[in-house]
């Protein structure tokens, strides 16, 4: 497994190296001038800003000079300077990163556990009213748009019955916690501060479950059809034959094998979770990664859009790694 | 109670109900059967005569869909249909053990096998955690596992069938049962190991007091290892009896076919004629040899293993040469270099004139008609969304054989050929019993008129009376259309049936040749020796 994982660490900068190729080309391919953005639309009829503009960033270089250029300094941990913020590119992303990993980890959390508790029991109770209502719960969850069920949980929860917190990642007036991990949950646990990690977890609730939601209702829908299928299998017959009630055999020796195949989808989930942030994130106005991402490729912010990509290819990988891990683990039959 | 003079299990008019879309299906019919403490009773049948379910039934184990609806089951002097399901937890694995069919399915694949045998204890809080994995190691060692306490520790992929199986009564075992109900225990084995494992059961039952439910469709088998037989046919029990009563001269009629077509070693040959040496062959093979690459250890480094080693042999044409061996012998590995779909590592097949090994296009194509698989599993070999017209059109279309309207003669005409109504047709495979699904298989096989038909564990799955009626309809076609076999089996007493030539095999390599009769009247190798005595013979 040690020399699987080193290979395909090994690898990994290839691949990212593809991915920002790509990313580069696509986004220089769009046939309009980032100086817009970079000057300001005032400055454009200005010819001397304009002239030292695009001589500051690198503009008047042929494309191909520049992608070197990036390339290069791309090795030595150098992102660029995004067109828009006019700060290091490296330091945007670790400022809006550690927000939405916050956001997703929780929601992960959210959509496997509750996910894999919920369908386990619709299958024990298959066919019942609950393993209906279950089932409804996990058709809405994956089918509903997520603007609308952010809109109607703030509504509800938030601006009616008050008991959740609105949005932003804490309350006004509050400080956030000094920056380690840059999850402010994690770092106020860090520095002892109980008060402020409340605040910051009620905060994260509702945004989380709303990002949680699509994959909740995959999940359920899986575990459940998988438990029914293992529960027909020979192994479970023989279990039974042992002595033991349909209870322990369901924790014993359906659960496990019922959730191997939800790993890989959950795997594949975990980009898509973060990449498809930005929704959530702009209603919550959650200053993440999505809604970066969006704004760079708005104004045409060459370097943050690559930066973004480039991220998001890390965490595709990574997660795709941690899944195979995770499978080996689980299926002794599975040799990496 | 006293248990020396009352039986251990009494059924009393048991019948078992199931729920289908096509209405009620009644399984068991008002069966009546007891079992003395420390017998061996055997429950024989065909596939769906219902042993199965009735041994489900007293072990309260049936499916979701099916129930009793009418008599009792006493153990011990308890009514078992009358306790609660946790009360009947209780007794299951403790006092009655089950050695279920399927070795392979029948383990938890996720769970080392040591911890399936150490929960029986747990579960019925006989012994702690500790003590669990040393009386399961113990019982490990007990059932034939070298090296037990490594083994504890590994999961199911890493067992053979046979060491799998002994795991499997190893837990049925576990709690020393006062019965342990064996569902076709050995099936899924090669001969010698049946044999070995069935030594073992009987030694290990015999020590513990255990009685036994012994579920075969085996009736030698059930004659040699059994004190009493029970025969069932559709859902009844229709004889039942001391075993060699039964089987030396048998009162119902059913019983009568089943013996009649169970083949042994002294069945007489459905083909007549020793091979004719002037004949040329239609398939030569020599030194056909298969190497897979391995790889072990940490460093993965590159090793081979030889599947098949320096196999030669002959077809004849009109003629059936059979291989015989035990899984993992090479016997399929050559029979799939024979089709072509796997490469040889080296040595030559000539077909006609022509080298196997290297044909390639249009003449790999043509080969491809003339040559017709048919495989063991009747079940996997069909296309569940496809029609049996479909299945059996599909080798025409694509050799684009005949018009469109030919073809659908030619499918009536294949499968009047193989005794099905052309009706069946417009049918799906999951209407049509294993033994039909044969037949297609076959049908689907000659669709093209080939001129040699490899038959892979072709009639391994099927019950006795459908298997005869398949080897009669392939010796009938061999007559009318002068087809060749390559007969592949590990079943030696059906291979003596049919074939005009056979081949042991072991480990990869032909460790004997020769004609059924000097074969087995007069075997050479150590090998074969070793697989005829292990042969049940109906003799205890």
């Amino acid at each position: 497994m040690l020399r699987y994982t080193l290979k395909r660490l090994a690898i990994m900068p290839l691949l990212l190296w593809g991915i920002v190729t790509i990313a580069f080309f696509l986004s220089h391919s769009i046939s309009s001038n980032p100086l817009a953005s970079i000057v300001g639309t005032r400055n454009l009829g200005n010819a001397d800003v304009v002239a030292a503009a695009t001589q500051r960033w690198g503009l008047d270089k042929s494309l191909l000079q520049q992608y070197f250029i990036y390339i290069g300094n791309l090795l030595h941990g150098d992102l660029g300077t995004s067109f828009r913020t006019k700060e290091p590119v490296a330091s945007d992303l670790s400022s809006r990163l550690p927000a939405t990993l916050e956001l997703a980890l929780f929601a992960l959390i959210i959509a496997v556990v509750l996910g894999i508790v919920l369908g386990v029991v619709a299958a024990r109770n298959n066919g019942r009213l609950l393993d209906g209502a279950l089932r409804t719960v996990a058709l809405v969850g994956s089918s509903t748009p997520v603007f609308w069920v952010a809109l109607l949980l703030l509504f509800v929860f938030y601006a009616r019955l008050g008991i959740a917190a609105g949005p932003g990642r804490l309350s006004s007036r509050v400080d956030p916690p000094p920056h380690f991990t840059g999850m402010y949950t994690v770092d106020s646990l860090l520095v002892g501060n109980f008060p402020l990690f409340s605040d910051a977890l009620s905060h994260l609730i509702l945004p989380s479950i709303v990002m949680a939601l699509p994959l909740l209702g995959t999940v359920i829908r899986m575990v459940r059809a998988q438990v029914l299928e293992e529960q027909s299998s020979d192994f479970v017959r023989t279990a039974r034959a042992k002595g033991m009630t349909p209870s322990q055999v369901t924790n014993r020796h359906v659960v496990k094998n019922a959730i191997t195949p939800v790993i890989t989808v959950v795997g594949i989930s975990v980009g898509m979770l973060i990449m498809g942030a930005v929704m959530v994130e702009t209603i919550f106005t959650w200053n993440g990664i999505g809604t970066y991402a969006v704004e760079a490729s708005r104004s045409l912010d060459f370097p943050a859009i690559t930066g973004v990509c480039l991220v998001g290819g890390v965490i595709f990988l990574v997660s795709n790694l941690v899944t195979d891990i995770a499978y080996a683990i689980i299926d002794p039959r599975v040799r990496l | 109670m006293n248990p020396v003079t009352t039986n251990l299990l009494e059924i009393r008019d048991l019948s078992v109900v199931f729920r289908t879309s096509r209405g009620d299906v009644e399984a068991v019919r008002s069966a009546s059967l007891s079992v003395a403490a420390g017998a061996t009773v055997a429950l024989v049948g065909q596939s769906g005569s219902g042993k199965s379910t009735l041994t489900s039934a007293l072990n309260r184990l049936l499916a979701g869909n099916g129930r009793v609806t009418q008599g009792s089951v006493t153990f011990a002097g308890t009514d078992l249909l009358a306790l609660s399901e946790r009360q009947m937890s209780g007794i299951r694995g403790r006092q009655i053990g089950l050695v279920p069919q399927d070795p392979m399915s029948n383990l938890n694949p996720l769970l080392s096998v040591g911890r399936q045998i150490s929960e029986v204890f747990t579960i019925h809080r006989v012994a702690g955690r500790t003590e669990a994995r040393r009386r399961a190691i113990e019982l490990l060692d007990m059932v034939g596992i070298p090296d037990a306490a490594r083994r504890y520790g590994q999961y199911p992929h890493e067992l053979s069938g046979g060491m799998r199986q002994r795991v499997l009564i190893a837990i049925g075992l576990a709690c020393r049962p006062r019965l342990l109900i064996a569902d076709e225990p050995t099936s899924a084995l090669d001969v010698t190991v049946q044999k070995k494992i069935l030594d073992e059961l009987s030694s290990l039952t015999a020590s513990m007091g255990t009685a036994v439910i012994m579920v075969t469709h085996d009736l030698a088998l059930a004659a040699e290892r059994a004190d009493h037989v029970v025969v069932m046919n559709r859902g009844a029990i229709v004889e039942s009896g001391p075993a060699a009563e039964v089987l030396k001269s048998p009162q119902d009629e059913y019983t009568r076919r089943l013996i009649a077509a169970a083949p042994s070693l002294t069945t007489k040959s459905l083909v007549s004629g020793p091979t004719e040496k002037d004949s040329a062959p239609l398939v030569e093979a020599a030194a056909l040899t298969r190497d897979y690459p391995t790889r072990s250890g940490i460093l993965g480094r590159a090793g081979t293993f030889r599947a098949v080693d320096k196999v030669s042999f002959r077809i004849p044409r009109g003629r059936t040469v059979g291989i015989v061996g035990e899984s993992g012998s090479g016997k399929s590995t050559t029979a799939r270099m024979i089709l072509r779909l796997e490469d040889a590592s080296a040595g030559d097949i000539y077909f006609r004139k022509d080298d196997v090994t290297r044909l390639s296009g249009r003449k790999l194509k043509s080969f491809r008609r003339q040559v017709q698989p048919v495989f063991q599993n009747p079940y996997a070999a069909l296309d569940s969304r496809q029609t049996i017209g479909e299945a059996i059109r599909e080798p025409l279309d694509v050799h684009e054989v005949g018009t469109p309207a030919q073809r659908g003669e030619r499918v009536t005409l294949l499968l009047e050929q193989v005794a099905l109504d052309p009706s069946y047709a417009s049918r799906y495979p999951h209407e049509l019993s294993g033994g039909q699904r044969q037949r297609v298989a076959i049908a689907r096989a000659l669709a093209l008129e080939p001129e040699l038909v490899v038959l892979d564990e072709a009639v391994s799955a099927l019950d006795v009376l459908v298997q005869a009626q398949i080897l009669e309809l392939l010796v009938d076609l061999q007559a009318r259309l002068g087809l060749s076999y390559l007969f592949i089996s590990h079943d030696l007493a059906v291979v003596r049936m049919i074939c005009h030539q056979i081949h042991v095999m072991k480990s990869g390599q032909v460790v004997e040749s020769g004609t059924p009769e000097q074969i087995f009247e007069n075997p050479q190798h150590e090998y074969t020796k070793t697989l005829l005595a292990a042969i049940p013979t109906g003799r205890p």
